[in-house]
């Protein structure tokens, strides 16, 4: 019966150009934007160079310190991370870093500007960079603050042209530093770890930099194979509440929590206050669904009018037996193979446009391709898309009375 | 030629194929009510050919629908081969007319995207059937239509006569004892109209199907073994 149906399906496909055209043009294109979205949002959220282990990273990028007068909410603190993060229960290491800040370097008169993070040596251990030339800086580099830096292949190439950069120095924001190592660079979207230039964390001369609880840095956390995040997480709450303030009459309270990379995505632009952030993903889910939904109300739209178009073959179907789930099953597996090809070509689009964008954003470094998890995205998509838009039109026209059917009307 | 109303089962198997027992029909709006079927009882024996006759609006077609299980009676009851089918729900109806009944329609409703062999093949779709039973049962059907050569063949590259063929061998594929017929003629010339009439008396005499068939033509209902006349819903004598 099954494999009727989807005979069925493609003869009715094939016979009806224009409808199929039209529907599977507005399919295709749906799959195409839903598709860039999935893939981008899966290159952000998997793990992946150079973070190759972010499945079982927490990361502290901000949070929130208030008084009764005032409250003032960004990144941790160095000191916050340095003296209440450190040897949480079931996180293997730990690092703290910068995000990445502008800083200028003059090349023979000309001015370059690169990305800069500083990190401690431990980054190194956390993160997976990809060595060409030589390694990390070591965890004495850091501690003495010694001028050593790892840099991207692109700044090297902006350096010093194609040659090789380890041992040689070169000139950052007024300081001379020499390069250790040199990695292959790391895509924009690696939010923890892409940056041009990387340098220990206490070559930060910045006035207060290491006494703050709240400031520039963010903390992640490798968790151990199999530990809890919400035990981490909880944990970190109770290290808050210890917190000692330097002047408890302006701020007395800081909340903050590790997050997964979906959690942290899911809180884009709202406050780091340790409410939870399921709340928001589910919120965002929501909202992904609410995306989805709208072209599938469309595809309801066409396919309700094949309901008047096809009541003759309802009333004859219905005639000759077919029960009322006979026939939704038959228009949804319709549905669902249109929505599979469309699926396909919307995946062939998609493809074109992320390869598209990897050739002309080169100096991102973006590496939006193809994989498994997209694939099943695609099919999944197509599945859920080819449901939610056939069977609300499936159900109604099984409910059509045979005899009204066979007139050729539609109840 | 038999004319006849309520209670005259003149079949040549004996025992009633189809009865309603005070059959009425009535469609209603938020502002009007019209009666189709006004108290009928009627009676068809199994074997029986019964040609329904009357003029338009008379409710020919609503009594074929009755009969047919597509349309359930206001009130009154339907006994089918000696069960009561009026109350039963909508799968078990779909089953009855998959099994039991086999329709033939003025228009034919051929369905436009299948060949013919596929538009055959309909009602043995809802069965627990294989694709290649289903295929050998609709070839042989078409094959004593003559329609070997056109099975491949859409509706739309079809004779009106051919269409009509197609649609009498999707109706008796499924080998149902009852067969109804809205105006199987009314849409073909003379010559293509006696082909199918010549065809569905064949079928009564050979395979002993009972045939109810709604016509508007004197000299085809009086090839059949009885009228059953009926003027603004009720029967007439």
């Amino acid at each position: 019966m099954f494999g009727n149906y989807l005979k069925m399906a493609w003869k009715v496909l094939g016979r009806r150009k224009f409808f199929t055209f039209v529907s599977l043009f507005g399919i295709a294109f749906t799959m195409t934007a839903m598709l860039v979205a999935v893939a981008v949002a899966d290159h952000v959220l998997a793990p992946s160079y150079p973070e190759t282990r972010l499945d079982r990273m927490l990361v502290l990028a901000s949070v929130a310190m208030s008084g009764d007068r005032a409250s003032w909410h960004a990144g941790p603190g160095f000191k916050l991370a340095d003296r209440y993060a450190r040897d949480l229960p079931g996180v293997e290491r730990m690092t703290i870093y910068t995000g990445p800040s502008e800083s200028s370097s003059f090349l023979e008169g000309r001015k370059l500007t690169f990305r800069t993070r500083g990190t401690d040596a431990e980054f190194w251990r956390v993160m997976e960079f990809a060595f060409v030339e030589g390694g990390p800086y070591t965890k004495d580099d850091d501690e003495k603050a010694s001028r050593v830096a790892v840099i991207g292949e692109s700044a090297r190439r902006r350096l010093f042209g194609s040659d090789p950069a380890l041992g040689r120095s070169f000139e950052l924001d007024g300081a001379e530093f020499r390069v250790v190592g040199v990695v292959r660079d790391a895509p924009l979207y690696r939010l923890h770890s892409s940056s041009d230039i990387w340098v220990p964390i206490r070559t930060i001369t910045a006035a207060g930099f290491f006494d703050r609880l709240v400031g520039e840095c963010e903390a992640a956390f490798l968790l151990e194979p199999g530990a809890d995040p919400d035990q981490v997480q909880a944990a970190f709450r109770e290290r808050l509440a210890r917190v000692e303030f330097s002047d408890p009459a302006l701020f007395h309270t800081i909340v903050g929590l590790p997050m997964t990379q979906l959690e942290l995505l899911a809180r884009l632009g709202s406050r780091a206050d340790d409410t939870s952030p399921r709340l928001v993903l589910a919120l965002s889910l929501l909202g992904l669904l609410a995306f989805m939904a709208l072209p599938a109300i469309n595809l309801v739209n066409i396919n309700l009018s094949r309901i008047y178009e096809r009541g003759t073959e309802i009333g004859v179907r219905k005639a000759f037996g077919a029960s009322g789930l006979d026939l939704v099953l038959q228009f949804v597996v319709e549905n669902v193979v249109l929505c599979l090809i469309g699926g396909v070509v919307g995946l062939v689009a998609a493809v074109v446009v992320l390869e598209s964008t990897v050739l002309v954003a080169a100096d991102l470094a973006l590496e939006f391709h193809l994989n498994w998890r997209i694939f099943g995205a695609t099919l999944a998509l197509a599945i859920v898309f080819g449901l939610l838009s056939g069977a609300w039109p499936a159900w109604k026209m099984s409910r059509q009375h045979p005899v009204l059917a066979l007139r050729g009307g539609a109840s | 030629m038999n004319t006849g109303t309520a209670g005259a089962a003149s079949g040549r198997n004996g025992g009633a194929a189809v009865r309603l027992e005070a059959v009425d029909k009535v469609y209603s709006t938020e502002k009007i009510e019209t009666v189709a079927l006004s108290h009928v009882n009627l009676e068809i024996a199994s074997g029986e050919f019964v040609a329904v006759m009357g003029p338009s609006g008379s409710g020919k077609s609503t009594l074929l629908n009755v009969l047919g299980l597509l349309d359930a009676p206001t009130t009154g009851r339907i006994v089918l081969d000696g069960e009561t089918v009026t109350d039963l729900g909508d799968r078990r109806l779909a089953a009855l007319r998959n099994r039991e009944i086999g329709f033939i329609f003025q228009s034919f409703h051929l369905i436009a995207d299948l060949d013919a062999l596929d538009n055959v093949q309909i009602p043995l779709l809802y069965r627990p059937l294989s694709s290649r039973e289903r295929r050998e049962r609709a070839e042989t059907a078409l094959g004593r239509l003559g329609l070997t050569a056109r099975m491949h063949h859409y509706p739309t590259q079809l004779s009106g006569g051919q269409q009509q063929r197609v649609a009498i061998a999707r109706a008796i594929v499924g080998g149902p004892r009852l067969l109804l017929a809205d105006e199987p003629t009314g849409n073909l010339d003379s010559k293509m109209g006696e082909d199918v009439m010549r065809i569905l008396e064949e079928y009564n005499r050979d395979a002993g199907v009972t045939v109810v068939m709604v016509t508007h033509d004197q000299r085809l209902a009086e090839r059949t073994g009885r009228i059953v006349r009926l003027f603004d819903g009720r029967q007439v004598h």
